[in-house]
């Protein structure tokens, strides 16, 4: 037997509910109510919000409140803070001695004698070496933006990505939350090394993801290089800068493998070269894939899903997967629509 | 001691003229008419505290003849008039809730008043009602104490007949089981 109550026997026993009578001078009450003075009048037909709508209302809201939070928290100062480390350096044409404030159009010179370090808003600092130029640009509202003459500005920052950007005559150094070392030399090429997080390096054409450990180079007018190791030997950059440029062949794919690290090194190490090795796979032609899949493989297998044949395609899904499996943060294409649509919202609220 | 409902008429409509033009007498006639079930149910909803529940009945006729003047007549009196009680009985919730949380009152707003007993006959049904959550106690007094429809009710609170049906299921099968010793033949 069931141990609840029938619907039945329910209904009848709600149904024999009692009813209590009023008490007496009720009206009265109500009577002497209803001849005081008038209320306004009473809203008897409120319709409430939906809780949908209320709870809609409060994700816009955190969203908007965090958005705004992190819009203020990183708001760009219009003067940052600049001291010089050693020598002299000049700001606007005046020596600095001491400290000084930098502002959009003022240069900051160095000698070969003097360097500088600059406050980054409140997100970082910077340092310029000596022979050096660099200038304060006017950016969006929570943007940093310098550019580097000459010279080398080395870069601690935290922060979100895309709030500190250093233009060069070559390229456009876009900080994700990093650390790096950048070198413009006198014929305004820029060589880009990351010593942590990533950077991504954009030029005349596609733009480059850089992360710690490797090292980019991009000439005036031209696309940003395959990233490298550091301690790449130079005979090795000159091979890979001739791959990059469609100039390379067999021998030069050669000399790039043996300066690469091998399957016995260091994790981290392998997979350096690894990510060198599916930047470079892109941009040589199909009978030099193979040696350069073989070399990729043997450092760092292949996930799930991922074929040869596929990669030897250029099967843009199979390489931002195994691009994935050596750095989360590779591919923006591999992040859910979700992430990709807040970082366009994150970008359009910066700018 | 509580008396049994008994189905009632609707509300003669020059009664409810009279009260529109502020008639104390066609006043009076709706009162008489509505007061105790208004009341009952005011005073199963706050758990039976009779001076909270005085209170949340007056104030619910009080708003019922200022407001009569804007009642369009095409509409029964009765739903209008138990939807004025189930928002006046929500807010007294919503209100001592407030109070609570800042700490300043006891649950009860009347101490001194005793809660009233319900018959003994009816006492566990009164009190398995009680223990209901608020939404899925005023839906089962309008439905048993007045005989409302899905459509009545779900007009009286402000949402769908679908939201009712789902209120009342789910009150239905909390009240079958805390009243499950009612079962014919039980033995405790």
């Amino acid at each position: 037997m069931s141990p609840e109550l029938d619907p039945r026997d329910l209904e009848r026993l709600l149904r024999s509910l009692p009813v209590t009578p009023a008490p007496a001078g009720l009206w009265d009450r109500i009577d002497a109510a209803l001849h005081t003075a008038e209320a306004p009048a009473p809203r008897v037909l409120r319709r409430r919000v939906s809780p949908w709508l209320t709870a809609a209302a409060a994700v816009v809201a955190l969203l908007l409140g965090g958005v705004g939070g992190l819009l203020v928290s990183y708001r760009a100062p219009a003067r940052w803070s600049v001291q010089a480390l050693s020598g002299a350096p000049v700001l606007g044409g005046v020596a600095l001695r001491g400290e000084g404030k930098l502002a959009a159009g003022l240069p900051l010179v160095t000698d070969a004698r003097s360097r500088a370090l600059l406050e980054v808003g409140k997100i970082g600092r910077a340092e310029l070496g000596p022979n050096s130029q660099v200038e304060m640009v006017r950016g969006g509202f929570v943007q940093h933006r310098l550019s580097l003459e000459r010279g080398r500005l080395e870069v601690a920052i935290s922060a979100p990505p895309r709030l500190f950007f250093v233009r060069t005559p070559a390229a456009l150094a876009t900080d994700l939350g990093c650390a790096y070392t950048l070198d413009v030399d006198s014929a305004g090429s820029s060589r880009l090394h990351v010593t942590a997080g990533w950077v991504e390096l954009g030029g005349n054409g596609p733009s480059a993801m850089v992360p710690a450990g490797l090292v980019a180079e991009v000439a005036v007018g031209g696309r940003p290089g395959t990233p490298y190791p550091e301690g790449f030997p130079a005979e090795a950059r000159a091979a890979l800068h001739r791959l990059d440029d469609g100039s390379g062949g067999s021998a030069d794919l050669a000399v790039v493998l043996g300066a690469l690290h091998r399957p016995t090194d260091f994790i981290v190490l392998r997979q350096q070269s690894a990510i060198t090795l599916l930047s470079l796979l892109q941009r040589v032609p199909d009978e030099l894939r193979k040696p350069i899949y073989r070399r990729l493989a043997a450092l760092s297998a292949p996930p799930a899903g991922v074929t040869r044949e596929g990669i030897l395609a250029l099967n843009r899904p199979m390489l931002e997967r195994w691009l994935r499996t050596l750095s989360p943060m590779w591919s923006d294409e591999a992040q859910f629509w979700w992430a990709r649509l807040s970082r366009r919202l994150w970008e359009w609220a910066i700018q | 001691m509580g008396t049994r409902r008994v189905a009632e008429p609707e509300i003669a409509p020059e009664t409810i003229e009279g009260c529109r033009r502020g008639d104390a007498t066609a006043q009076q006639a709706v009162f008489e008419r509505y007061r105790d079930r208004v009341f009952s149910i005011a005073l199963v909803f706050l758990k039976g505290e009779r001076a909270a529940a005085e209170d949340v009945t007056q104030e619910v006729f009080v708003k019922v003849f200022r407001a009569l003047p804007s009642f369009r007549l095409e509409a029964r009196l009765s739903t209008w008039l138990y939807r004025i009680a189930a928002n006046a009985c929500l807010d007294e919730l919503r209100r001592r809730r407030r109070l609570l949380l800042f700490g300043d009152l006891p649950p009860a707003i009347h101490p001194a008043v005793p809660a009233s007993e319900p018959a003994e006959a009816s006492a566990d049904i009164v009190s398995a009602v009680q223990r209901l959550g608020p939404r899925l106690r005023i839906a089962v007094l309008l439905r048993y104490y007045e005989d409302l429809s899905y459509e009545e009710i779900a007009d009286a609170l402000g949402t769908t007949s679908g939201t009712i049906a789902s209120r009342l299921n789910r009150a239905h099968a909390i009240l079958a089981r805390e009243l499950a010793h009612r079962r014919p033949g039980h033995v405790a």
